[in-house]
C-alpha cells in the first residue's frame, strides 16, 4: 500500500526468544505521499522510494528497522504481552494484519517523536506496539535532510520454535 | 584496604602543604617560582616531543628527555585490553569486534580472539557467546554470534583514503562517553609517510581495546580494521581490500558501496558505535 515500487532491502534475521521466533521483513520509503484515486497509483509528493533514496537514508532507516525489531523482541513485560496477544490472535478475525505498516518521525536526538500505523481491533495491543515504538532511541540522528516519516512496512511471522 | 590507603594519601598531601605555608611568604614564592620553571620546563620539552623535535640543548638538560625517544621506538603493541585479574580468575583480554553483515558475522583483530577459551560479545548491555570462524594470516579473525546486535558497516569498492584524511576509529568502550559529549567527526588521520602494502596507517593515539574496531572514513564507509601500534602516535589497520578478500574467501556477503552512507555533518562515533561491539576473549 505504502511503496507501489516494494524493494525488500533488508531482510531480518529471526529473533529468538524463550517463547517466540519474530520474522520480520521490510520495506521501506521515505516522506509523505498521496494516493491519485484516478489511477490507483502512488504520486510522488516529497517521496522517495530506495532506489531513488542517498544510500545515508537507507542505512539510517535500516538502523531504526534493526531498532524497533530488538525492541519488539524485548524480554520485558510490555513487548511479552504485545508478542502473546499476535500469537494469541493471529489468524483470527480480531487478530492483527498479516503485514504492518509503520510511519515513524524521528527527533534529531534519535529519539521517536510519533509513530502511526493502523489500530488493532484490542487498544491494548495498539497501545502496547505504540509503547514499545517509542520507547527508545535509535543511536544516530537521521539525516538532516531525509524526507520524514519513515515508512516501515513489517511482514511480522510469529510462531513457537 | 583501598580507601584507606587513600585517605592516608590525602592527608599527607594536606600536612605537606601546610609547612609550606607555614615556612613564610618568601620560601612559598621561591617555592612557587621553581615549580613554575620545571612546569614550563617539562611542557617545552613534552610539545617538542608531541611535534617530533626536541631541541639539544632541552634534551640535555631536561631528564624526561631521556623517555620520549623510548617511548617513541616502542615495539609494536596490540591493541587488545589485557584485564588480568587475581590469579583464581582466567585471564581476559577486551578488544572490538563489528558487524559485516545482517546474520551475525563480525570482524576483528586476529589477536584479540586467537588461544581464547570462551569468547564473549557484548553490546548494550547485552553479552553472547561468540566462536571463531576463520583467523586471517594478517591480523583480522571472523567471529560469529547467533545473530546481529547492530546495525552491518559498509566497505568502499574501492578504497579512497588519501594523505591526512581524518578518519574515526575508537574502542567501543570508549565510545559511550565520546557519544555523550555528542560524537565526533574524526579523531585520527591518515598517514602516507610510511608506505605498507596491506596496512592503513593511521595518526592516532587510540589506545588498549581498540584492536579490531573499524577505521570510518568521511563517508562511514570502513577503510581499515585497527591491528596494532607500531609508535606513540602511529597504529596499522589491515586495510579494507585484504577485508573484504578475507571476507569473501570464507563466503560473508558483505556491504560494499562508494556513496557516503553518513550525511556530512554527522557523527562517526554514532555510526561506530551502531556497527561495532565489545569483544572479550577469556583465557584459562
Amino acid at each position: 500500500m505504502l511503496s507501489r515500487r516494494p524493494v525488500a532491502c533488508c531482510c531480518g534475521q529471526p529473533l529468538s526468544r524463550t517463547i517466540l521466533i519474530l520474522r520480520g521483513t521490510l520495506v521501506l520509503s521515505f516522506g509523505l505521499f498521496i494516493l491519485s484515486t484516478a489511477t490507483g497509483h502512488a504520486q510522488d509528493l516529497n517521496f522517495r522510494n530506495p532506489e531513488q533514496a542517498p544510500p545515508s537514508w537507507a542505512q539510517f532507516a535500516k538502523l531504526v528497522k534493526y531498532r524497533f525489531e530488538e525492541w519488539i523482541a524485548a524480554d520485558e513485560a510490555v513487548a511479552n504481552r504485545f508478542r502473546n496477544w499476535v500469537v494469541e490472535h493471529s489468524g483470527k478475525e480480531n487478530g492483527p494484519p498479516p503485514t504492518l505498516v509503520v510511519r515513524a518521525w524521528l527527533n534529531p536526538d534519535g529519539t521517536v517523536e510519533r509513530v502511526a500505523f493502523p489500530a488493532f481491533n484490542d487498544a491494548g495491543a495498539t497501545e502496547d506496539l505504540r509503547t514499545i515504538l517509542k520507547r527508545g532511541n535509535v543511536g544516530e540522528a537521521p539525516p538532516p535532510e531525509m524526507l520524514q516519516p519513515l515508512n516501515l512496512r513489517f511482514s511480522l511471522n510469529l510462531r513457537k520454535p | 584496604m583501598g580507601s584507606a590507603r587513600l585517605g592516608s594519601g590525602q592527608w599527607g598531601l594536606k600536612v605537606h602543604h601546610s609547612v609550606s605555608i607555614s615556612g613564610g611568604a618568601a620560601s612559598a614564592a621561591r617555592a612557587g617560582l621553581l615549580v613554575r620553571l620545571v612546569r614550563i620546563a617539562c611542557g617545552i620539552v613534552i610539545g617538542c616531543a608531541l611535534n617530533g623535535f626536541v631541541p639539544r640543548e632541552a634534551a640535555a638538560q631536561v631528564p624526561f628527555v631521556l623517555f620520549q625517544p623510548a617511548r617513541q621506538m616502542e615495539a609494536a603493541k596490540p591493541l587488545a585490553r589485557d584485564v588480568t585479574g587475581a590469579p583464581a580468575i582466567s585471564q581476559r583480554l577486551d578488544g572490538t569486534a563489528f558487524f559485516v553483515d545482517d546474520l551475525g558475522h563480525m570482524l576483528t583483530a586476529r589477536h584479540a580472539v586467537a588461544d581464547c577459551g570462551r569468547i564473549v560479545v557484548s553490546k548494550e548491555g547485552r553479552s553472547v557467546a561468540a566462536r571463531v570462524v576463520a583467523l586471517a594470516a594478517t591480523d583480522i579473525a571472523l567471529i560469529k554470534v547467533p545473530r546481529t546486535l547492530g546495525l552491518a558497516a559498509v566497505f568502499p569498492r574501492a578504497s579512497a583514503s588519501a594523505a591526512n584524511d581524518m578518519v574515526f576509529a575508537e574502542a567501543y568502550d570508549r565510545l559511550k562517553p565520546m557519544l555523550a559529549h555528542g560524537g565526533a567527526l574524526g579523531n585520527a588521520f591518515v598517514d602516507a609517510t610510511q608506505r605498507d602494502p596491506e596496512h592503513l596507517v593511521l595518526r592516532s593515539n587510540v589506545t588498549f581495546g581498540t584492536s579490531g574496531a573499524p577505521v570510518l572514513d568521511s563517508r562511514g564507509l570502513v577503510e581499515g580494521v585497527v591491528s596494532r601500534r607500531t609508535t606513540i602516535d602511529r597504529v596499522l589497520a589491515v586495510d579494507a581490500a585484504h577485508a573484504k578478500s578475507f571476507l569473501s574467501a570464507h563466503g560473508v556477503r558483505f556491504q560494499e558501496d562508494d556513496r557516503p552512507q553518513m550525511s556530512g555533518t554527522a557523527s562517526r562515533a554514532h555510526r561506530a558505535a551502531s556497527i561495532s561491539a565489545r569483544v572479550t576473549c577469556l583465557q584459562q
